[in-house]
């Protein structure tokens, strides 16, 4: 064994595609800081808001594959980037160990001789770096503070609601605390744990343009440099919405929407190369270049 | 065995009493904050604090045909702040479940639901491509098509669409798991499956 025991990493489906910008740098940031994360093999897609639309077990069923999969390759903590995924494989995981009966059933439709049978700790990577690496060692990891950077954090839904242990639902400050702590600035903006609308993006479009639209503009007025985020479905609507945005609304935003270990990365002084930004539908270059990149 | 311990009440009250979501149901005081919480108020016909009523009155078709729960956003402000701790954001996704197997279901949300759960059911994985060929097949929209033409370019060009799917070692798993109705997209399959996978098959 390794003396720091491996996370499980569940990238989840939108970090192996739309977001490999947070898949790289996720990785990129852990592997700096000398946590290693290895990806459980044979993931599946944790359901998001769909898994239980014909059956109510089946929304837990497809979590507790992952949590199977995981215990069966001895991990006992899943890193879970996706504010979507997180939410559902934590809910699932709460879910089986509050509840022997619920967790009997599920493990009677899982295949290929897989079970639940232990706690599993499911965390998104942001708390985690927070609660267990520390303010004080991501502080000791910048080599190139981000002095001058006003960043709005969103923080968006199912990072912290449901209400959980780690941050308020209604003020949340984790994403605040680690701005400060890589030496850029935090604006405050009443937007900043608003809903994008992004479950309705293609359905109902007009709805997660306008949602979007009054947390870009808020954002916009608190005259930030970038949005700072920790969801690819947040990113989606904020990022890939904003031309929408503009177009509904008749105004120019231009406001990049940056993953918070993206930032971290810079902070970190690690190649931007290896972070993704040219994948950004709202180029960040020109808020990169005044920092020196 | 329900009927006994809710002996007065109406049969669609005691459905939704019987749903994880919906299992404090009778708890509410129609203090509205849900109501006053949600983003999407205005997109609503009768809004959160309305359909627990109607729900306690046992009003299933208004509650189920109605457009409101297939515009909530999932975001959670409700439950969060609701002073009788009703899950209204689970109990939402519950009504969803209850309007489809039920027959009500009509909004486009309904059809995007079945799509991604249709994707998953074949891959274990999400394939955007294929979600979004199924779903606007489902709804036959060719305006809204037309209009995410320009950003699904974008994506493609940024590398943020794959063009092959991703799949979990055996998608077989995924059927025999029954997480969503077996359904082929024909097209789909003809064009996107991986050669290795396709002979794998009886």
């Amino acid at each position: 064994m390794n003396e720091v025991q491996a996370y499980g990493y569940y990238p989840g489906c939108s970090l192996a595609s739309s977001a490999k910008e947070y898949d790289l740098s996720v990785r990129a940031v852990f592997a700096h800081l000398g946590l290693p994360l290895v990806e459980i093999e044979d993931w599946n897609c944790c359901g998001a808001v769909h898994g239980d639309v014909n059956d109510a077990e089946a929304g837990l069923v497809l979590p507790a594959r992952n949590l199977a999969l995981a215990e069966s390759q001895g991990f006992s903590v899943v890193i879970a980037p996706c504010s979507g995924c997180y939410r559902n494989l934590r809910r699932a995981s709460k879910r089986l160990d509050a509840d022997r009966t619920v967790r009997e059933k599920v493990n009677a439709r899982l295949k290929g001789g897989l079970n639940v049978t232990s706690h599993i700790e499911v965390m998104h990577p942001l708390y985690l770096l927070l609660r267990d690496y520390g303010l004080d060692r991501i502080a000791a990891a910048v080599s190139n503070p981000l002095d001058g950077l006003r960043v709005a954090s969103y923080y968006g839904c199912m990072l912290t609601r449901p209400r959980d242990v780690f941050d308020s639902p209604e003020r949340p400050a984790g994403l605040d605390d680690l701005v400060r702590v890589l030496g850029a600035q935090p604006v405050d903006y009443p937007m900043r744990a608003k809903c994008c609308g992004g479950a309705l993006a293609i359905s109902h479009s007009d709805v997660t343009v306008h949602l979007t639209g009054d947390i870009l503009k808020s954002a916009r007025q608190a005259e930030a440099d970038i949005v700072m985020l920790a969801c690819p479905m947040c990113h989606t609507a904020l990022d890939g919405y904003q031309e929408k945005v503009e177009r509904a609304q008749h105004e120019h935003l231009g406001l990049p929407v940056l993953y918070f270990t993206q930032v971290m990365g810079l902070a970190f002084g690690l190649d931007p190369r290896q972070l993704g930004f040219e994948r950004h539908m709202v180029s960040p270059r020109p808020q990169l270049a005044k920092l020196g990149f | 065995m329900a009927s006994n311990t809710h002996g007065v009440l109406n049969p669609f009250t005691i459905e939704v009493l019987e749903t994880q979501g919906g299992q404090l149901v009778l708890q509410c005081y129609q203090c509205g904050t849900c109501s006053g919480s949600c983003p999407v108020i205005d997109e609503m016909e009768y809004g959160p604090r309305r359909i627990l009523y109607m729900i306690q009155m046992g009003m299933e078709q208004a509650v189920l045909s109605s457009k409101d729960i297939w515009r909530c956003v999932s975001c959670y402000s409700c439950a969060n702040r609701c002073p009788r701790g009703i899950e209204i954001t689970d109990l939402m996704a519950d009504l969803r479940r209850l309007a489809t197997v039920k027959g009500y279901a009509r909004d486009k949300e309904a059809e995007f639901g079945q799509a991604f759960a249709e994707t998953i059911a074949a891959h274990g994985r999400l394939f955007e491509p294929e979600l979004l060929m199924r779903y606007y097949l489902r709804v036959l929209d060719v305006k809204s098509l037309v209009e995410m033409v320009p950003l699904g370019l974008k994506m493609l060009a940024k590398g943020k669409l794959p063009f092959l799917p991703e799949r979990i070692d055996d998608p077989e798993d995924m059927k025999a798991m029954e997480v969503a109705p077996s359904t082929r997209l024909r097209v789909a399959t003809v064009f996107l499956r991986r050669p290795e996978k396709e002979s794998a098959e009886p």
